[in-house]
């Protein structure tokens, strides 16, 4: 028997079943196949993939629930010059705390990541959508404000941890922040209590020496 | 002189092959003199087809086009040295390599018509009806009659192959 | 895993859906047949009224018997010609092989586009993918897709190089690819061209598709497809060797060289249900592997693809081919293929004759392309299954195992013949066909496993 084995094209034979069996499997049961019908069917990408940033926001508004200050720090850091902010002035003409433009060129986007790593408020980070086919090289290639932002919900659909991290570090912050204003108020208004004692005590020093 | 379809076949494949056969002396690039040879090849079994020879033509086919025009093209590629031109036009003794070219050619043109007309067959009425050639028949011919020269043949061409398989195969000796 | 994402952002603008409305793939296909039979119906009573009866009458005849269907129609329209239209003798017989030829043209086009998705489809499912499937149903409409795409393609030819040759290739390989389709013994009495001397024309015609593959190579002035046609020419005459043997065994017991009675000799079956098939006696089977593996060398399929090796010659000699010149080398590849095929089978396989008398009732031709197609889906199977070889594996197995096999089918055909078959055929003619599987092709494995690997060029 194991000399039959060892005769010469039995190995191509067994190799022919194999093929034979993935041909007649792949019919019976479809979960033998590895690709998707990609259109219709997409694979889960992994968390730590990424191509192109884009601006998180929370609620439901993306207009003004967008997290970013207009702090123009990734549009500093970006080494190549994709990033273009120009930041809102309110009614008065003072500059406000959100961007009245941003825009990323993705065709000079590399992917760096670098935006995402400075920004002081979390709100710039690395999608995996891959679909942008677009019909020119220049103003299509541009990203606007609308485009880029998307929703905390979608940042949590496709990195669920990364999310649930950059949350629970931003309820923290929210906490202490609280808990600092609640504290300052505290210490105000034990400073103006304080005050008002000695005022209400100071008047009288006078008057009785 | 009245001109059927068949004449006129004729005359196309004479033509091919005459053409063929005069580009091959005439073209400069070897490999193209190669596969203009193969043409010509192509039109002599043509000519056998048209004779109504079909195993023949199909042998002159399959022989001659097949192996004899594609050895001719890989010695011509394989045995091709940039450096091995040397002069090619004029230099010395040029009138007397014409002369002998034309010496040979004219001596061999000269053997072959000779036994051409010698032979008779010129002059043999063509039948009206077709020749059917009976392939068996050939085949008892060769094997029955011919034998010793197919043999002979064999032989020779066996040894000319060994032969310049040696000369050609040259090989370095390693080192050690 | 297959886990759908919608995006969270409306879909921009002008992305739309590229998968086909396939969901009925059942009505799809009824509709198709049905605009087929009317169409079919609508036209041949268009045309009857020239000649009032003959052609209708020739299909409702053919549809009767179908076992001679086509010469039945190919009548038909021959008498509708010349009843309808008065056509005269030299112009009829024009139209006789003219109808033939076209007819055989259009089957084998409408293989070929048919076999270019099917290869693809199943080399997918041998690998676990889907296979293209966008185009029309289950994809079937990819090769109209491919014709148009390698229509509106640049034509490139080559700088510095011969551009009259390089047009003239293509055509080299294909039009003798065509002519051996008109050799083929399709049914009885079904033989486009009834040539005595087929067999040998068959090897005429293969003989100068070695000229036509020199031709795009050295006209192509490329290093890489000077290679590859280089490559392909030794192969080609490497492996027509084997070929011509078996085939020779053939005409040794058939004593014949036409492809047509070579069919004929195989008819009837021994007691009753074993076909008198070639392929069923000693010598035949081993001939028929060895016809086999040579037509896969000589149409160059995988395993033995490598005058088109990409790991190491882009394409071969079809490097600098683009758009339709590519295309009709594609062509040229397949209908080869078909052709070899065919004769595959019309001298091992019984030709039109069916396996057992009991299934008798199907047409001949349909036979024929059913062994055809096998035999076709059998070198796709072949080429999803196994590794390309090397080239000095590739002579050496043709050289060291198949020609001294072939010597020994030979052998053992006029053994047989002189034995007249039966059980004391058998017990001669088996051990001297499998010799030199089992003394040969070890040694030569063994052989290649222990040799010292060197490299002439590269230890400069």
């Amino acid at each position: 028997m194991r000399k039959l084995k060892q005769l010469p094209g039995v190995g191509l034979l067994k190799g022919m079943l194999v093929t034979g069996r993935n041909f007649f499997g792949s019919y019976r049961n479809p979960r033998r196949l590895v690709t998707v019908s990609y259109p219709e069917q997409r694979l889960l990408l992994p968390e730590s993939s990424r191509n192109f940033p884009f601006l998180v926001y929370d609620g439901n508004d993306s207009v003004e629930g967008l997290r970013c200050v207009a702090c123009k720090t990734c549009e500093r850091e970006c080494p190549s010059g994709a990033i273009r902010i120009v930041q809102a002035r309110d009614e008065n003409g003072r500059p406000a705390k959100h961007p009245e433009r941003f825009e990323i060129g993705i065709d000079a986007c590399m992917g760096c990541q670098i935006c995402a790593e400075v920004c002081p408020f979390d709100a710039i980070k690395m999608d995996s959508d891959y679909e942008h086919a677009a019909t020119g090289r220049t103003r299509p290639m541009v990203h606007n404000k609308l485009r880029l932002a998307k929703s905390n919900t979608y940042y949590h659909r496709i990195k669920p941890r990364e999310a649930a991290e950059v949350d629970a570090r931003l309820e923290m912050e929210r906490f202490r922040k609280e808990e600092a204003r609640r504290k300052r108020e505290e210490a105000a208004r034990m400073k103006k209590e304080a005050a008002a004692k000695a005022a209400a005590a100071k008047p009288e020093a006078p008057e009785n020496s | 002189m009245n001109l059927t379809a068949s004449g006129l076949l004729f005359f196309a494949f004479a033509v091919l092959t005459l053409g063929a056969g005069t580009a091959v002396a005439l073209v400069r690039e070897p490999v193209r003199a190669a596969l203009v040879g193969a043409l010509c090849f192509v039109g002599v079994g043509l000519l056998y087809l048209w004779l109504g020879a079909e195993f023949l033509g199909f042998i002159q086919w399959l022989v001659y086009v097949g192996a004899v025009a594609v050895l001719i093209v890989f010695v011509i590629l394989l045995t091709r040295r940039e450096d091995a031109g040397g002069e090619t036009e004029g230099g010395r003794f040029a009138g007397l390599r014409v002369l002998g070219g034309l010496g040979v050619a004219l001596a061999l043109f000269g053997a072959l018509a000779a036994a051409v007309l010698g032979s008779g067959s010129l002059y043999r009425e063509v039948p009206e009806e077709p020749m059917v050639l009976e392939i068996a028949a050939l085949g008892r011919e060769l094997v029955a009659g011919a034998v010793p020269p197919l043999i002979l043949v064999g032989v020779v061409l066996t040894v000319a192959l060994v032969g310049g398989v040696t000369l050609a195969l040259v090989e370095r000796k390693p080192d050690a | 895993m297959a886990v759908t994402i919608p995006s969270d952002a409306a879909p921009p603008p002008g992305r739309t859906s590229l998968a086909f409305p396939a969901r009925r793939p059942g009505l799809t296909l009824a509709a198709a047949a049905g605009v087929l039979v009317v169409g079919t119906t609508l036209l041949v009573l268009l045309l009857d009224r020239k000649a009032p009866g003959i052609l209708t009458g020739a299909v409702v005849e053919a549809l009767a018997h179908p076992a001679t269907a086509p010469l039945i129609l190919k009548a038909g329209v021959l008498g509708w010609l010349a009843e309808g239209w008065g056509l005269g003798e030299p112009w009829l017989g024009l139209a006789s092989i003219s109808l033939s030829l076209f007819t055989i043209v259009a089957v084998f086009m409408g293989l070929f586009a048919l076999t270019s998705i099917v290869e693809r489809k199943v080399l997918a499912r041998i690998q676990n993918r889907y296979g293209p499937n966008r185009a029309g149903l289950w994809g079937l409409l990819q090769p109209v897709a491919d014709g148009i795409k390698m229509l509106t393609k640049e034509d490139i030819v080559p700088a510095g190089g011969d551009r009259w040759m390089h047009l003239l290739a293509p055509v080299m390989l294909a039009v003798p690819a065509f002519l051996v389709l008109a050799l083929l013994p399709y049914g009885p009495g079904m033989t486009v061209v009834e040539l005595g001397v087929g067999i040998l024309f068959f090897f005429a015609l293969g003989a100068s598709a070695e000229v036509a593959v020199f031709m795009a190579g050295w006209s192509s002035n490329n290093k890489y497809s000077l290679l590859g046609a280089m490559r392909a020419i030794a192969q080609m005459i490497s492996y027509e060797m084997p070929l011509l043997l078996a085939a020779l065994a053939v005409v040794m017991l058939a004593g014949t060289l036409s492809p047509t009675l070579m069919v004929e000799a195989q008819a009837g079956h021994a007691f009753g249900f074993v076909p008198q098939w070639f392929v069923f006696t000693p010598w035949g089977l081993v001939g028929f592997v060895l016809f086999f593996i040579a037509a896969l060398a000589e149409s160059n399929r995988s395993p033995f693809d490598l005058p088109e090796g990409e790991s190491e010659l882009v394409a071969g000699h079809m490097t600098e081919y683009s758009g339709f010149r590519y295309a009709v080398f594609f062509l040229a590849e397949y209908i080869g293929l078909f052709g070899i095929c065919g004769f595959a089978v019309a001298l091992f396989l019984g030709g039109w004759h069916a396996p057992l008398p009991v299934l008798d009732f199907i047409p001949g031709y349909l036979w024929f392309f059913l062994k055809l197609y096998g035999l076709v889906l059998l070198a796709i199977w072949i080429r999803g299954t196994m590794p390309r070889v090397r080239i000095d594996q590739l002579l050496a197995f043709s050289w060291l195992f198949l020609i001294p096999t072939g010597f020994c089918v030979l052998a053992g055909a006029a053994l047989w013949h002189f034995t007249g078959g039966g059980w004391l055929g058998w017990l001669v003619v088996t051990p001297v066909v499998t010799a030199p599987y089992f003394l040969l092709l070890p040694r030569l494995q063994s052989a290649e496993a222990n040799a010292l690997r060197t490299y002439r060029f590269s230890e400069e």
